[in-house]
């Protein structure tokens, strides 16, 4: 469904570079990295938002390069909170946004606002941070999209409408042709519905596997801080030290039946933060 | 279908999911022919991947638990309960959690296979 093989995309002190990734149809894929990582320059390439410079782009089979206009027929995409148009109601916007997509379906954007709880008789400008971006949503998933791109989709979001919004991707899934690939910093949101999962840093790939293969590839590690000597140190992917002992993250292939350490499953964020930080003395 | 996953477990989520579907074909709770919720109902139902479901689902198949019906659905097979019987993952399960007991005292080899013996003489 979306094949994207070395991405690159320079701005001024800014390099995107070998981003490569599959997503097949009916899955989702979550995308993370810190702030200013490069998910948000990825998602501009990948929606024709901003052109990328080297790489090659495949959706739906085609070339982006050659068919984009035709190939974001059927991307619903939707990035942070829709600020547009202030002045305007929110049914008003509906219409609007439907002008450009021949699979549009209004009665489908007001049940979303619904689901929701906007009220399409509000204007932009009277909507919450929060609604701003359910509305935004709503209208990725208005046009029968059959991959849709959301760009920190739970951001701004409380715990409650977040919930929400992961069951409804994952109710958007049952129907099975379609995939979802959306970003965020906060990696519990992807916990429970990631098929997938790409990890960039300061613009580089560094993980892109199935969830549950990152996961149980990975260990944390916790011993004593005799127990971390060179050999266990140069294993790690990254640790911390405390003065009652050390943390660390370790490929499971790269643990040896002698390191004095108690290892447990990792979670996504121990994954993130202990590859982005090498060594974090405390 | 009652499933409890702990993502916490050192077992993967969908080696648990294996082993639960087992059990509940072990104990009669899913009879032959019933049908298992749909790959992507299950993982929404669950709050797991997609592709972990999937995976139980294919390793199940595989080992003749349940068959798959295009466009249908998973059914428990015929034959499922036989299966059951003769699977060793239970034994080797309980095998498991009672080596690691007697790792954690401290045995060692010799004297874990003593006691197995001395056990299987009373």
């Amino acid at each position: 469904m979306l094949k994207v093989e070395n991405l690159r995309k320079q701005y001024r002190s800014f390099l995107l570079d070998g981003i490569t990734f599959t997503l097949p149809e009916g899955y989702i894929l979550g995308f993370i990295g810190q702030n200013g990582a490069g998910k948000s320059t990825t998602i501009k390439c990948l929606t024709g938002v901003n052109p990328y410079d080297e790489g090659t782009l495949t959706v739906f089979g085609k070339d982006f390069r050659d068919h984009s206009l035709e190939i974001l027929q059927d991307v619903g995409f939707s990035s942070g909170a829709m600020d547009c148009y202030p002045n305007e109601k929110v049914e008003k916007i509906g219409r609007a946004y439907g002008m450009f997509f021949k699979n549009y379906d209004n009665e489908k954007f007001l049940r979303l606002c619904k689901t929701f709880h906007i009220d399409p008789s509000k204007k932009v400008r009277e909507l919450s941070q929060g609604m701003k971006v359910k509305l935004g949503i709503a209208l990725a998933l208005s046009h029968d999209a059959k991959l849709i791109i959301l760009d920190e989709p739970t951001s701004g979001l409380d715990p409650v409408a977040r919930e929400e919004l992961l069951d409804l991707l994952q109710k958007i899934m049952e129907q099975g042709n379609r995939s979802i690939l959306f970003s965020t910093h906060v990696t519990s949101d992807l916990d429970k519905c990631a098929d997938y999962i790409l990890f960039i840093n300061d613009g580089k790939q560094i993980l892109f596997d199935t969830k549950d293969n990152i996961i149980e590839g990975h260990a944390l590690v916790r011993g004593k801080k005799e127990a971390l000597t060179g050999s266990l140190k140069e294993r790690l992917v990254g640790h911390k030290v405390t003065p009652i002992g050390f943390t660390g993250l370790m490929k499971r292939k790269d643990l040896r039946d002698n390191d004095d350490v108690e290892t447990s499953v990792p979670t996504l964020e121990d994954i993130m933060v202990y590859y982005v930080k090498e060594e974090i003395v405390l | 279908m009652d499933v409890i996953l702990r993502p916490q477990s050192e077992v993967p989520l969908y080696k648990q999911l294996y082993e639960q579907i087992v059990s509940q074909i072990a104990d009669g709770s899913l009879k032959s022919g019933e049908a298992l919720p749909s790959v992507r109902s299950a993982a929404r139902y669950l709050g797991v991947a997609i592709i972990t479901v999937k995976t139980a689902y294919e390793e199940l198949e595989k080992d003749g638990f349940i068959y798959t019906v295009p466009a249908k659905g998973c059914f428990v097979a015929a034959n499922a309960a036989q299966i059951v019987e003769k699977t060793t993952i239970f034994i080797e399960k309980a095998c498991k959690d009672f080596l690691n007991v007697c790792k954690r005292s401290g045995l060692k080899e010799e004297e874990i296979l003593s006691v197995v013996k001395e056990q299987l003489r009373r």
